[in-house]
């Protein structure tokens, strides 16, 4: 798992790459906690690079949107595909969080 | 296939290589593979977590298996009785607020498995799933 933060404009993105699991959950969410101490008004998770996730990847995903929704800031996830945008789906987590394909319309969406 | 895993987390990923080596010796389709590799996550990190904590246990087994165009996993643990599948699916309709991250697992694997069972015997848990496996590609065309 990489977890890398890129910033644009007043967009945080944070590409998530690899495996999001039980092994990597935990690493994940404290990289991303460093990300989020400076409370960013949005932040993007961009998942094009993820390609496996299990309920322990969605745990890092869920406590990243509580937590923004909790300081008053937006959050959206774009990039999904194949395994991963289906447990996505399976998990009802495309009515819970705002899903993008492309990291362009996530970005005008804000 | 038949391994043994210690009580700890590392040993998911001795898991999935044990998997991995495993697909690639029968030629498991990707995704059989991925739905494999998701349910391992999923019940090892239950059993490791909840059902063998704080004390000593006989290893997991884990056992792979091709039965009937299935692939077919069964994880046998000496934990606390404990049926995965009698637990109530979680509600996905909850506004993100009251979300809890909790049931999902066991609800990611029986949607990717097309058979799930539990047994309790011979003070064993013991889980068998099976995931049909793609029909092999159609060799027609081959050499066209």
């Amino acid at each position: 798992m990489e977890l890398t933060k890129r910033v644009l404009d007043n967009t945080v993105v944070v590409d998530i790459a690899g495996s999001l699991d039980t092994q990597t959950a935990g690493s994940a969410i404290d990289a991303l906690q460093v990300h989020l101490d400076t409370s960013p008004d949005h932040l993007l998770i961009n998942l094009s690079g993820l390609d496996f996730v299990s309920s322990s990847g969605l745990r890092v995903i869920l406590r990243a949107a509580k937590r923004v929704r909790a300081y008053g800031g937006k959050m959206k996830v774009c990039g999904a595909q194949g395994m991963v945008k289906e447990v996505l789906e399976i998990s009802g987590f495309d009515r819970l969080l705002e899903l993008h394909d492309e990291e362009a319309q996530a970005l005008a969406a804000f | 296939m038949r391994i043994e895993l210690n009580n700890s987390l590392d040993e998911i990923v001795t898991a999935m290589t044990a998997l991995r080596a495993y697909a690639d010796s029968v030629a498991v389709d990707e995704a059989a593979r991925q739905a494999a590799a998701l349910v391992l996550d999923e019940l090892l990190t239950n059993i490791i977590s909840y059902g063998l904590k704080g004390s000593q246990h006989d290893p997991i087994i884990l056992e792979l298996d091709i039965a009937d165009k299935n692939l077919q996993i069964r994880i046998t643990d000496g934990g606390i009785p404990f049926n995965p599948f009698d637990q109530p699916d979680p509600n996905l309709d909850l506004p993100l607020e009251q979300r809890q991250p909790g049931g999902l697992g066991i609800y990611l694997v029986k949607k990717y498995m097309d058979e799930y069972s539990y047994r309790y015997s011979d003070q064993q848990n013991i889980v068998t799933l099976r995931k049909k496996l793609a029909p092999a590609p159609d060799q027609a065309g081959k050499g066209q």
